[in-house]
């Protein structure tokens, strides 16, 4: 089951680290012209960017689920998880947001997936803490 | 142990086979409630679109059909004009009652003088309007005033008091409509005095001003005494002012509502192949895992367990499975079709509406027990066949 939420929460992180670079309205050659002419990044832009502090933790937590045994761990590697995934929310919808028009490529395309891919970091998260469990101990050898 | 906790037990002795049995469950409630979500989102969407517009017959000029649909559906700024002449035509036609003039004008694209990129823009002429009004009678009794503006529902304020940039003029929003799912909660609404202000204002302060032609309009909307043979009217104007097309509202939307029925048609093909194969899979996965655990269903028919017992702990097991696998697909339904619901409109081309929360889980019921009936339904045969087998028998072999 680990291996699973880890693998998940890898997958995840790769979406939100990635995504962004190919779908926010700059990489579709769309910027923003000011008064005086300059071309400008769109906001979406920086919540692409800032996204890749979300999903690094997340990668960490992913390979220690993958890796790791122990109870505490796995654990912990939930809490990092879930807060990350969290973060993946925050960034493109309360903290930086994306361009305003909703039929802009960024709010079709790249929200969306830094939203699925936090929320199912976040559930995959909640489900390595729930269901860590002890490593079981090898059998006693039988008594001769 | 009770019948529930010797199925989890068997669940997870065997991950593989509970593995391809949960996924199958997965994908059939998945498949099952996206596509049911999507084509009744999109119907509703379409009836709701044209409630909205009000009208029993809406003039664009000849040619301008497709792109009238697009700017109402899909929110696809649309500029086609016709002499506002026809208005005073149309209204001395027969059997109309009322004719409303409306301007389609649309924002600039990447400008810092306009707030919201390429955001298609309906004026709507207050003296004659019978369509936008009834909508703003619950946001702006009064009507909208010079430099008022209504947005759908996607609409909102990017600057301070309320305000939009609109050609380097800040409009003030005064309320949002509710949804349709179409091009409709994209689009901004004002009053042809406003659009002119706007156009007037835009020349110097604008990257590029808006241009309304002198007597042009965009299209008429036009509403017929009750009782009227619309085709026969939307004939009769066609034979009497040229240049013009007059759609339907019956007819509006006819090629979203074919494309829906294609969609509708691949659906059916795709559910009613995938469907049986799930079924069938997960029979032979069940064949497999009765054959396996003979010896050990043995000991549990020895042990006293009725035969009764041994197929229910078996359907239990099958349909825990298929519970926890179309949760899980009814989830991801729900998050993929609520989160690119916007990629799937502009893919498809057809309007998208989530349903009410109560119609939603209505639907999600219904998906989660078409897909614990299918495992059921896989499983009884090998369920029916394990428990009747001699538990002597089963324990030698």
């Amino acid at each position: 089951m680990k291996t699973v939420l880890g693998i998940v929460m890898i997958v995840c992180a790769l979406g939100l680290a990635i995504a962004p670079i190919f779908t926010d309205c700059e990489s579709h050659g769309k910027l923003l012209t000011t008064a005086d002419g300059r071309s400008v990044s769109m906001k979406c832009h920086w919540a692409g960017v800032a996204e890749v502090a979300a999903a690094i933790p997340l990668a960490l937590a992913g390979i220690y689920a993958l890796r790791s045994r122990r109870k505490e761990t796995l654990r912990f590697a939930g809490i990092v998880g879930a807060a990350s995934g969290l973060m993946a929310i925050l960034l493109p919808t309360l903290l930086i947001g994306t361009c305003g028009s909703p039929m802009m490529i960024c709010n079709i395309l790249m929200r969306p997936i830094l939203l699925a891919a936090g929320i199912l970091a976040i559930v995959a998260s909640i489900a390595l803490f729930v269901t860590a469990r002890e490593p079981e101990l090898p059998a006693a050898p039988a008594a001769a | 142990m009770s019948l529930l906790q010797l199925a989890w037990k068997n669940i997870s002795g065997n991950s593989l086979r509970s593995w391809v049995v949960a996924l199958c469950a997965l994908v059939v409630a998945a498949f099952a409630l996206f596509a049911t979500l999507l084509l009744r989102g999109a119907a509703t969407s379409l009836e709701l679109a044209t409630d909205r517009l009000g009208a029993d017959i809406v003039v664009v000029p000849e040619g301008a059909q497709t792109e009238m649909e697009g700017a109402l559906l899909m929110g696809v700024p649309a500029h086609f004009w016709m002499p506002a002449e026809n208005v005073a035509k149309l209204a001395a036609i027969p059997g109309v009652t009322a004719v409303s003039p409306q301007v389609y004008l649309a924002t600039l694209e990447g400008a810092s003088c306009c707030s919201v990129s390429q955001m298609f823009m309906i004026a709507y002429d207050p003296q004659t309007d019978f369509t936008v009004r009834p909508w703003l009678e619950l946001e702006v009794p009064a009507g909208l005033g010079l430099g008022e503006v209504i947005g759908g529902d996607y609409i909102s304020a990017t600057e301070p008091d309320n305000g939009i940039l609109v050609y380097g003029d800040q409009v003030t929003l005064k309320g949002n409509l509710e949804p349709t799912g179409t091009g409709l909660d994209q689009s901004l609404f004002f009053t042809l005095d406003t659009a002119r202000a706007i156009a007037r204002g835009s020349a110097t302060q604008a990257e590029q001003p808006l241009v309304i032609p002198p007597d042009q309009v965009s299209a008429v909307l036009l509403k017929a005494k009750p009782g009227t043979d619309l085709e026969q009217l939307a004939v009769e104007i066609y034979r009497k002012v040229p240049g013009i097309y007059p759609i339907q509202s019956a007819s509006l939307f006819q090629s979203s509502r074919t494309q829906l029925n294609s969609l509708l048609n691949t659906v059916v093909l795709v559910m009613a192949l995938i469907w049986p194969l799930a079924i069938v899979l997960i029979g032979l996965v069940y064949l497999m895992a009765a054959n396996e655990r003979r010896r050990e269903l043995g000991v549990l028919r020895a042990l006293g367990a009725t035969r009764r017992f041994v197929a229910t702990s078996l359907l239990a097991e099958a349909s825990l499975l298929a519970f926890c696998g179309a949760s899980v697909g009814a989830f991801l339904a729900v998050l993929a079709i609520y989160l690119f619901r916007r990629l799937i409109m502009i893919s498809l081309g057809v309007p998208f509406l989530l349903p009410p929360l109560g119609s939603l889980a209505l639907e999600i019921g219904i998906g989660l027990l078409l897909a614990m009936f299918s495992v059921f339904l896989a499983a009884l045969l090998p369920a029916i066949k394990i428990s009747r087998q001699d538990p002597a028998i089963a324990m030698r072999e």
